[in-house]
């Protein structure tokens, strides 16, 4: 996919998209993945088996993703150049959002 | 005292994924359980009373699981009951917090299409058959083939029938999509 068209589907993107694609510049598996999630947001999102897998085969399809090893049957993914261009857009995106909302707070 | 029961057409009284797993689990909490879920647990499922329990039911239709979909579930702790087709059955015994497979919106109501998508495949299949089904008796209306009126009319009827409980089923789980 190239990054025209994963800007199109990614951006906005939710926040459990957002988080697994932050996570995935190390390399982890889907339980891994969830783990550093929930240390990131303070235990507040503790993503689900199914939501993983969803997005992760999602991702892995879209080329955002790619698999590195595989231990004891698990999958382990890392971030693509095309994944890590589309967190720094989505990241800008926020950044914008943060200002807009500084002065409300 | 009885120690078994069998339930007939669970699967299908009970065909939004949601309602399946909350019928599930009012069984398991008033201590009627399963230890497997079978190709055919859909029309049949016998119930062994035990302890009660608390489980979380999770359904989940999934036509081309990869290698790690199971391993997935697995590592988070996920008891594999079974398949009825490509419907996948999870559970999990928890104490305080119903435990969620799918934790955001969007993969909730991913969830859900999955199974709209397939009835409405089946929808698709049906229709074309009583068109196909038409197209072979009237185009052969003045030969012999289509005399058997009676067989026509049998199998519209039944087509008709199984169309409209796909539609009322597909509908219902469109509806219920955000659960």
């Amino acid at each position: 996919m190239n990054l025209d068209k994963a800007m199109k589907r990614y951006i906005p993107m939710s926040e459990t998209m957002f988080y697994i694609l932050l996570s995935l510049r190390e390399e982890r598996h889907g339980y891994g993945i969830m783990q550093h999630v929930e240390e990131l947001t303070n235990g507040r999102i503790k993503l689900g088996a199914g939501t993983i897998y969803q997005s992760l085969s999602k991702l892995n399809g879209d080329g955002l993703i790619t698999p590195t090893e595989e231990v004891d049957r698990q999958k382990k993914y890392v971030i693509t150049e095309i994944g890590s261009q589309i967190l720094m857009k989505e990241a800008n995106r926020i950044k914008e959002l943060y200002s807009a909302v500084e002065d409300l707070l | 005292m009885k120690d078994k029961k069998t339930e007939l057409f669970a699967g299908f009284k009970y065909y939004v994924p949601a309602d399946f797993e909350k019928f599930m689990e009012k069984n398991a909490a008033e201590g009627w359980n399963v230890d497997k879920i079978h190709q055919w647990s859909s029309t049949s499922m016998t119930f062994q009373k035990t302890e009660p329990k608390k489980y979380r039911y999770v359904v989940d239709l999934n036509a081309f699981p990869t290698k790690e979909y199971k391993e997935t579930y697995r590592q988070f702790g996920w008891e594999y009951m079974g398949r009825m087709a490509s419907m996948y059955v999870w559970r999990k015994e928890y104490t305080d917090e119903r435990p969620e497979a799918f934790t955001d919106c969007q993969s909730v109501r991913k969830r859900s299409m999955n199974v709209f998508w397939v009835l409405t495949a089946l929808n698709i299949i049906l229709i074309a058959s009583m068109i196909a089904l038409t197209i072979l008796y009237f185009g052969n209306y003045y030969s012999e083939v289509s005399e058997d009126i009676a067989g026509y009319s049998i199998a519209m009827i039944l087509l008709i029938a199984m169309t409209a409980i796909t539609l009322y089923a597909s509908n219902g789980v469109y509806k219920n999509r955000q659960r």
